[in-house]
């Protein structure tokens, strides 16, 4: 068995969280077990760190790029 | 009116807000494992290239230089001891990458990319520290001088565009000054400097952007700077990207002239990062590949060919002897890449020698093909007879009776010793450079006194200077000199002497 940690936020509803974790398997396959870890200053979405190969597609991280990318265009 | 800027800071936040897209994030992501000295090594990063930028927590940046099966080895840009143990590493997959174009004109920047001179620096492209040198068809043999001003070195050690020259010797030798005095040269000349400082002291460096902010020269100058404060890691990346900022010039089609001060600082920077990651020590305890740290850098300077804009890189070392051994480690690897070398000596810089350039040791392998024909002409016998001279210096010392050649050889010898000496900051053109040694060809100054030399050159430049302006503009325009003019000079010259 593969081990696979889950980040998610506590306003996650356990169906969404069963969907997630069967999408999950479907895609990286069967032999992977899940751990789910909570924290809240994700906001909302997932952080899955697979092999030490992180999927990141949490709301913080979507805001902290998205700043970024305003900043960014206010130099040019 | 400010509905205007309201509206459109609404339309400009609509189109940034449109041109963002929500991916998800895919990294790789490890922990460090140990820290210690500037050096880290992270387990889980299995991916990762030679030389990526690593993050660490806190926005802490690194450079992955030993990758193995279960992890890698990295360097520390700053701040190391804000990294611990079990901090986590992500993967950036880019290469230390440095800001070029000419935004960075006048400016100070460090090896990682960012401006240190207190303002803000918004470069629009960016290339990587590290990239291959100009292939054997991109390039052109070296053809153009590049004037430094100096008397001594323009006539008997001329460097072309494209050439790499070392400047070698003990501390205290002028090596900077000659550096220095080159970028000062360069004003007006349509050359972009680049000063790279490795290494050296903050208060060093300080004193250098001040001269050369005081002359004029920062308007074309760019200075990268890494201070002996920054960790081995920034050092050793110095250099290279100095060479990038220079050949993001040189793909402009324009002629840059970069000086690495020092490189013997360098290859330290570069053995205590080795030794850190635990590679094997070798002679001098430098890691083996420090031939390879240096030949990699040089082989960047090249004169492009004109299919590729006809920019060059001429590179100007400097490495640091102790005692005057040039046999050692670095200072041989160095001399056998460059294209010739500038030695300074501290006993002729102690007797008053400035430049205290050892001509006898000092060669320049390709530039003598570029200078210009007019200092062509008057310098020929130059090296032999300032070489004769210092034989029978040493010779006659003791003796006081010599024949009457003797004499004359002696006198002439000391004669070209006067006119060679040069401050610091007073660079020549063609024109004076020609009009000294014609001069001395003709043995103007055989009656001045030793001490009256210098005087009388500069008396008598600044006559045919204010006599004859056009052919002055003349000669440092196409650089040669026409029969017409050389008799001209000539006849002066000899009405002068009497």
């Amino acid at each position: 068995m593969r081990k696979s940690t889950i980040i998610v936020a506590d306003n996650i509803t356990i169906p969404t969280y069963r969907y997630l974790c069967d999408e999950l398997k479907k895609k990286l396959g069967k032999d992977i077990d899940f751990e789910y870890k909570i924290d809240n200053s994700i906001i909302g979405g997932f952080i899955i760190n697979l092999d030490g190969v992180v999927y990141d597609n949490s709301i913080k991280t979507q805001l902290e790029r998205l700043k970024k990318h305003i900043k960014k265009g206010d130099e040019a | 009116m400010s509905h205007d800027i309201f509206a459109t800071k609404n339309e400009y936040l609509k189109s940034r807000l449109q041109s963002f897209s929500a991916t998800p994030l895919v990294y790789e992501c490890g922990k460090v494992s140990s820290v210690g000295d500037g050096v880290a090594t992270v387990s889980g990063l299995k991916n990762r290239l030679y030389g990526e930028l690593l993050e660490f927590d806190g926005e802490i940046y690194g450079m992955a230089l030993d990758l193995n099966e279960d992890g890698v080895g990295a360097v520390l840009f700053d701040s190391a001891d804000a990294v611990s143990v079990g901090d986590k590493v992500k993967g950036t997959s880019r290469v230390a990458e440095i800001p070029v174009g000419p935004e960075l004109l006048g400016r100070i920047i460090d090896p990682i990319g960012r401006a240190i001179d207190g303002k803000a620096l918004d470069a629009k492209k960016y290339l990587p520290a590290e990239r291959p040198a100009p292939t054997i068809i991109d390039r052109e043999p070296v053809s153009k001088p590049l004037e430094t001003g100096i008397l001594a070195i323009d006539s008997m050690v001329p460097i072309g565009r494209g050439q790499r020259e070392l400047i070698i010797g003990d501390r205290q030798t002028g090596k900077t000054s000659i550096a220095l005095d080159t970028i000062f040269n360069q004003k007006g000349k349509d050359v972009i400097c680049v000063y790279c400082a490795i290494g050296q002291k903050a208060s060093n460096i300080s004193q250098v952007v001040d001269y050369l902010n005081k002359n004029d020269a920062m308007e074309y100058t760019v200075v990268v700077a890494s201070t002996a404060s920054d960790s081995p890691a920034t050092q050793y990346l110095a250099p290279y990207c100095a060479c990038t900022v220079a050949e993001g010039f040189m793909a402009e089609g324009k002629d840059v002239l970069v000086i690495y001060d020092d490189l013997s600082k360098h290859a330290v920077a570069y053995r205590a990062m080795s030794l850190l990651l635990h590679r094997p020590p070798g002679r001098e305890a430098y890691p083996g590949d420090v031939f390879y740290l240096h030949s990699r850098l040089l082989e960047r300077s090249a004169c492009l060919s004109k299919k590729l804009g006809g920019g060059s890189i001429t590179a100007l070392p400097i490495v640091e002897t102790t005692g005057g051994n040039i046999s050692a480690y670095i200072p041989t690897n160095v001399i056998s890449i460059t294209d010739g070398q500038i030695y300074l000596e501290s006993e002729l810089f102690h007797s008053g020698m400035r430049p205290a350039i050892n001509t006898g040791l000092s060669v320049s392998r390709v530039g003598r093909s570029a200078q210009h024909k007019a200092m062509r002409k008057v310098s020929g016998t130059l090296r032999i007879e300032l070489s004769q001279y210092r034989e029978m210096a040493i010779f006659t010392r003791f003796g006081s009776d010599v024949d009457e050649s003797t004499a004359k050889l002696l006198r002439k010898g000391e004669c070209l010793t006067e006119l060679l000496k040069q401050g610091k900051g007073e660079p020549l053109n063609l024109f004076k450079q020609v009009a000294i040694l014609l001069a001395y060809k003709l043995d103007v100054f055989e009656n001045v006194p030793k001490k009256e030399i210098k005087e009388k050159a500069n008396e008598l430049v600044d006559m045919l200077q204010s006599k004859y302006p056009d052919y002055a503009k003349e000669i440092n325009k196409t650089g040669d000199i026409t029969d017409a003019i050389e008799k001209i000079f000539t006849k002066t010259m000899l009405e002068f002497k009497q």
